[in-house]
């Protein structure tokens, strides 16, 4: 009986063992998807649509390489009483200097809804629709050059408020020609080969709020900057939100609000103010 | 539930007053001659009558009705000499006897199991693994034995990581199962980023888990139990034990109080001195300052036969620092803290009861100092509870069980960068559950056990029942067949907030809300249990286990406080075999371990996919050689599977009006495999005496061949085409130290 058993056991692991080495064939379908990253800000001209497409993961990428020059993109201004039917639409020219980006000289209206379409060859038909935010004024910048020690680590920022959605999200960015970058004075160990980072740095998440304070962090030259804060659309939260946690190689899919392709069609508007940046030595 | 709980309390009364007056029951304690500890799982057999009984966790044990006449019993139990007695029984009268068995130092040929003691070992139970300390103690480790470590090497239980002492159970994720220290339900642990367990292992005196087919008395969990029991501490004189690695120290003591016992055990790495000495915290490229303690203590006093009144109490915490310049301070701290008091009691020698309150704080708290601008993440779960549990011998045949577990909940999260928005949550669910078993033999060959258990969480308003059902069949005295199901219900899921790769010691539990269903897993457990040959036990089990409502976090960052929110909602499935032959006598001991499995889960607008922590198969040897009375020798052999992972199949670029990044494609999520898995630990150890102690050097090598497997692939987008690498764990690590007593 026990050998019987035994036997029965090991001819069950033998089976079991085999069964398991016939591996389900993995596939990684890859096709080029339609990448729409497109801003509108309330009170300016349509200057910030970007048709693109996604490259292979091993394939060499340049913005040339991936720009989609024949796409159409039109922008449609829906009416007020009646946000799905459109009351004006807009052909955006290709911009023949920048591939891939599109423009118009129409001024977009705050508090107005906006629709998206971009066809292009081989990709099905991208389609968004956004809600602009009201405009608004920064009204304080408390102190207005920030002298950066521990003991005056941040500066405030508040502004009026903007109707509609209260997300703001923050940026700094350097205005200067050729800024010293500050880890030049600040970091005993700094190699002088590393690259600098860009001049604009980012400050996310202001929900339900007129007023930030924004660390030193966000300063990375010395000198002139311009505080730029943006009442933004649920589309342009979102994304950012998501989009940033995938930043630089993490994988995360990125859930939009697009239908047909990946990327963006938000809106915004945006206050801005001067500041200057010193380092206390 | 006042009412309820009222009820529960006055139950035993009842039941006590109720039953009918004793039929010549026999129970009583037993306990380890030489230091009074209490042994649970032994074995009380009347030779005539062929009938018998097991002893509980606190070393009780019943035969609930001797018939009138001479009894020879004996009591058994691995590792302890048998004891043989007669006793003469009129049938009526109620006889207590405690028993104290001599440990034997076990040698090849010199025991032999006898088929009643195999047969009495038994249980209805399938998937348990029970671990003593001393076999944890023998098995190759990185300088602390750990019992996570240990049950890693079990079919069925997975790592995601060499750095990760997480258990994966049969397709379950590492918070589905419910972890137990002496009745305390402890959230998160892990020391060193999850490197380590909790647990010392001086301080424990069993583990066991159950890794399917739960019974009804364990809830709240949908994949296993873990349950950790502390010693008691030495009942009849003062000892001691210690021990000094590369990694840490460790001291233990032990000894009689009244009526009862007491133990106090700690320790501590010390990383952090040695760093500090060194200079290391300091200078052009300095390194953060890392430690962890942690304490156990129990105080156990008998009040009688009949009542035993225990208080048992750990704390630990893991601190880091890292203060490079004025410009940058981390400080990071975390551990847990519990306390729970129990009271045994025996209304009548057929009525058995644990009453147990509990407190269990877990806590984290991280703050990055930028120069004065400061963010700031804690995370927190407390739990207060108070269980209660009946077991009633009803007769040879039956054994029924009850209990009641009442719990609140305190979770709060928080995190604050600057003057910028915060954002947080506090939960306070309360969750009670009752539960109804019977184990009966209808025949010697034959035992059912059933039962049922409720759950109500107000959270969510959630009220479910969770059928139980195992069964054991003796083919043969050498050759038993199980089966075994059960529904079970979770309503606390935690959020890997450090990512899937095993590295998360913060995670954050949150519980569910009214827009959500309790997570849900069913399972069937099938398997074989029979003795090849003397001293081995081979078991074969397979398992289907089906989820529904199971959760995934979204894993992006968010304002919301809604908890349906954050994840989303899906089903899953899990599938296997496993094998497992264990040889405990002789020289040469050890195990071979081989589980199949497959595991898929499926959310809304996704294929199915199998998670991170599947594996085809996993293969775990585990050896141990006694060379003579001076040196032993240690091996773990580990192959699994590769783990899944998600191929990056493109890149795009992501175009905000203030700035550009690069983001990369995921493929269909974890459709590839890392490479294949292996790892060879080895010890030896040597008894020696040091300065008139008795003690032991040990040398442990971890993952002797240095083959440093894949940790996960890392796509660089800065490289232009993406640079796609291996990130590595850990070369071979040797540590060595020594143990000792007084």
């Amino acid at each position: 009986m026990k050998l019987k058993m035994m036997y029965s056991v090991f001819v069950s692991l033998l089976l079991v063992i085999i069964s398991g080495c016939s591996e389900p064939s993995s596939s990684d379908d890859y096709s080029n998807q339609l990448v729409l990253n497109a801003y509108l800000f309330a009170g300016k001209a349509i200057d910030s649509v970007y048709v693109q497409r996604t490259a292979q993961i091993m394939e060499r990428y340049t913005e040339k390489a991936v720009a989609i020059t024949g796409a159409s993109v039109r922008i449609s201004l829906m009416k007020a009483s009646d946000p799905m039917t459109a009351e004006t639409t807009y052909v955006l020219v290709a911009d023949p200097l920048k591939q891939g980006r599109f423009s118009s000289p129409a001024v977009i209206l705050p508090r107005r809804s906006y629709s998206i379409e971009v066809h292009a060859g081989g990709y099905p038909v991208v389609t968004g629709t956004t809600l602009v935010p009201d405009t608004f004024h920064i009204v304080t910048t408390l102190p207005a050059t920030l002298l950066w020690d521990v003991q005056q680590p941040s500066i405030e920022v508040g502004w009026s408020p903007s109707s509609g959605y209260g997300d703001y999200v923050a940026s700094i960015t350097s205005t200067d020609v050729d800024p010293p970058f500050i880890n030049d004075f600040r970091s005993k160990n700094r190699n002088p080969d590393d690259p600098k980072p860009q001049k604009t740095s980012f400050f996310f998440n202001i929900p339900q709020r007129n007023s930030v304070e924004l660390p030193w962090l966000m300063f990375r030259y010395l000198g002139r900057h311009r505080i730029s804060v943006s009442a933004v659309d649920e589309n342009y939260y979102d994304f950012l939100r998501q989009s940033m946690a995938a930043e630089g190689g993490s994988l995360r899919e990125i859930r939009d609000r697009l239908n047909g392709g990946i990327g963006v069609f938000a809106s915004a508007a945006v206050a801005t103010g001067p500041i200057y940046f010193s380092l206390i030595q | 539930m006042k009412q309820l709980l009222l009820a529960f309390f006055l139950f035993p009364t009842l039941l006590s007053a109720a039953e009918p007056m004793p039929s010549g029951v026999l129970s009583g304690f037993i306990r380890d001659k030489s230091n009074g500890e209490s042994l649970p799982y032994a074995n009380i057999f009347l030779k005539e009558e062929k009938i018998g009984g097991t002893s509980n966790l606190q070393g009780y044990y019943v035969i609930p009705k001797m018939p009138p006449g001479r009894h020879t019993v004996r009591v058994s139990l691995l590792g302890y000499k048998a004891v043989l007695f007669t006793l003469e029984s009129d049938g009526v009268t109620a006889v207590v006897k405690n028993v104290d068995l001599e440990p034997q130092a076990i040698q090849a040929g010199e025991v032999v199991i006898s088929a009643e003691q195999i047969q009495q070992q038994q249980t209805t139970q399938t998937g348990r693994i029970l671990m003593k300390a001393k076999d944890l103690e023998s098995l190759p480790s990185i300088g602390e034995a750990d019992v996570f470590r240990a049950l890693q090497t079990m079919p069925g239980v997975k790592a995601i990581s060499d750095i990760s002492s997480g258990l994966y159970v049969r397709g379950g994720s590492s918070d589905q199962n419910l972890i137990l220290l002496d009745g305390t339900v402890v959230y998160n642990p892990s020391h060193l980023f999850g490197f380590f367990s909790t647990f010392n292992n001086d301080a424990i005196k069993d583990a066991e888990l159950i890794k399917g087919g739960l019974p009804a008395e364990y809830g709240g969990r949908l994949s296993s139990v873990l349950n950790v029991t502390n010693i008691d501490g030495n009942r009849n004189e003062f000892h001691g034990k210690g021990s000094v690695s590369l990694i840490s120290s460790r001291l233990t003591g032990e000894g009689p109080l009244g009526n009862g016992s007491w133990f106090l055990s700690g320790r501590r790495t010390y990383f952090d001195v040695f760093m500090r000495a060194a200079g290391l915290d300091k200078g052009k490229d300095p390194l953060p300052l890392y430690y962890f303690y942690d304490a156990n203590g129990k105080i156990n006093q008998d009040f009688g036969q009949d009542d035993k009144v225990s208080l048992v109490t750990y704390f630990g915490q893991d601190n880091l620092t890292f203060n490079p310049d004025k410009s940058l301070g981390i400080a990071m701290w975390w551990g847990n803290q519990t306390v729970a008091t129990k009271w045994t009691h025996v209304f009548s020698p057929t009525v058995f009861s644990n009453f147990i309150a509990t407190y269990s704080h877990y806590k984290a708290h991280t703050e990055f100092d930028f120069g004065g601008v400061k963010y700031i993440e804690e995370n927190g779960v407390t739990d207060y509870s108070l269980k209660g549990d009946l077991n009633f011998y009803v007769t040879n045949e039956h054994l029924l069980k009850t209990g009641i577990w009442w719990s609140q909940y305190n979770i709060s999260y928080s995190e604050r960068f600057g003057g910028g928005d915060s954002y947080s949550f506090l939960e306070r669910p309360a969750q009670i559950s009752f539960y109804l078993q019977d184990e009966w033999s209808p025949s010697p060959v034959l035992t059912l056990n059933g039962g049922v258990r409720g759950e109500y969480q107000d959270a969510s308003r959630s009220v479910r029942l969770g059928p139980r059902l195992a069964t054991r069949y003796h083919l043969t005295e050498d050759i038993s067949l199980k089966l075994a199901g059960g529904v079970y219900y979770q309503f606390l899921n935690s959020v890997p907030i450090g990512g899937d790769n095993g590295f998360n010691p913060f995670e954050v539990w949150v519980p569910i809300n009214r827009k959500m269903n309790p997570s849900r897993s069913m399972d069937v457990v099938a398997g074989v249990e029979l003795q090849p040959m003397e001293g081995q036990t081979l078991s074969v089990e397979g398992y289907y286990k089906s989820y529904k409502d199971v959760l995934y976090w979204i894993g992006q960052a968010t304002r919301t406080t809604d908890v349906n929110e954050l994840f989303y909602t899906g089903t899953g499935r899990a599938f296997g075999t496993e094998f497992f032959l264990q040889h405990r006598f002789g020289r040469l001991t050890g195990s071979i371990g081989y589980s199949l499995s497959w595991t898929y889960l499926q959310f809304p607008d996704d294929k199915e996919y199998m998670p991170k922590y599947d594996r085809r198969h996993d293969v775990s040897v585990t050896a141990n050689y006694a060379l003579d009375e001076k040196w032993k020798f240690g091996l773990i052999y580990s192959y699994a599977t590769g783990q899944a992972y998600t191929l990056g199949v493109g890149r795009y670029v992501v175009r905000t009006p203030e700035r550009q990044y690069d983001v990369i494609l995921p493929g269909d999520i974890y459709n590839r495999r890392l490479e294949p898995y292996y790892r060879l630990d080895f010890s030896v150890t040597k008894k020696m005496t040091m300065f008139g102690l008795k003690g032991n050097w040990y040398v442990q090598i971890f993952n002797l061949t240095s083959h440093r497997n894949v940790w996960f692939k890392q796509f660089d987008t800065k490289k232009n085409p993406t640079e796609v690498t291996n990130v590595r764990l850990l070369p071979i690590i040797p540590t060595f130290g020594c143990d000792f007593e007084f």
